[in-house]
């Protein structure tokens, strides 16, 4: 089972601003706005944009938000690892530094 | 049959205690269910053997119906998950590739036509805009390829004056493709 929902989307956003990586490593800065019938979400690291996605408004919790993954640069299990909290900060770093889409300790 | 030989084993069904209860009494003789089965009245004479296999044969007949409520029950639910499967089978295979032309929003328009792939999920569909890496779902077909304008003319407000400094190889990638398809009028 991996299809995230719209808690998942939201539980992500929400790891990702609270979240703290271990010393050394920045943490995530998280903007969201509504705008139409979405939240976007948009996601930068080390001072840089990293991504960007949003979040249905009105819709069920268990809504499907299979776009997500994605547009955070994770496989589909990955992402719903990292909602369900198997994967940490410090992984999600791990996989984009892994992937050359950023640097692990940005200066 | 032979379960119904010792009347201390029979404790239901209840047609059968009463069958037997009745044969114990005498005279005459009724095999009863409580089942709505129609009851069959049986003279004294060699009436034991006649009794015990009406009471067998309604035994034997309410587990049958027993079965058939069980089976009637696993081949609704059957037919449910068939069903459910055909529909998984017709969303997941519906994919498709088309164009939008327009972004529908004032201020900002396409150079040209830019491939959009929709595809159903469970419970609506999700159009990307590949070449940006931008996706978004909807609830209907339509839905999800308006938000996905809304989006692509939303990122190019966002990125296009962005410092590339400022973005991370994948956002960077995304202001490229977006400034090669969308422009200001």
């Amino acid at each position: 089972m991996s299809n995230l929902t719209k808690d998942d989307a939201e539980e992500i956003a929400r790891k990702l601003r609270r979240g703290r990586p271990t010393i050394g490593r920045q943490r995530f800065e998280v903007v969201e706005q509504s705008r139409g019938g979405y939240r976007w979400i948009s996601i930068s690291y080390g001072g840089r944009r990293l991504a960007r996605y949003g979040i249905k408004h009105g819709s069920r919790r268990n809504a499907g938000h299979d776009w997500i993954p994605g547009q955070i640069h994770l496989s589909d299990s990955e992402a719903y690892d990292f909602a369900k909290c198997h994967l940490s900060i410090d992984g999600y770093i791990d996989i984009l530094a892994r992937k050359n889409i950023v640097a692990a300790r940005p200066t | 049959m032979s379960r119904l030989q010792n009347p201390a084993r029979l404790v239901q069904p209840e047609y059968a205690i009463q069958a037997l209860g009745q044969f114990h009494l005498g005279m005459r003789y009724t095999a009863k269910t409580t089942q709505r089965e129609p009851s069959i009245e049986l003279e004294q004479s060699g009436i034991a053997t006649a009794m015990l296999a009406t009471a067998s044969f309604y035994f034997d007949l309410q587990e049958t119906k027993e079965e058939i409520k069980v089976i009637r029950i696993l081949a609704d639910k059957l037919m449910i998950d068939v069903q459910e499967i055909g529909d998984r089978i017709d969303r997941s295979a519906s994919g498709f590739c088309t164009f939008i032309t327009s972004l529908g929003v004032p201020g900002v328009s396409l150079k040209k036509p830019i491939p959009v792939t929709i595809r159903s999920c469970d419970d609506g569909f999700i159009a990307s805009f590949l070449d940006a890496n931008i996706s978004i779902g909807g609830d209907t077909l339509a839905d999800a390829v308006s938000s996905l304008q809304d989006m692509i003319a939303d990122s190019f407000n966002d990125l296009e004056d962005a410092d590339d400094s400022t973005l991370w190889p994948p956002m960077l990638r995304q202001k490229q493709a977006l400034l090669d398809v969308v422009c200001r009028i």
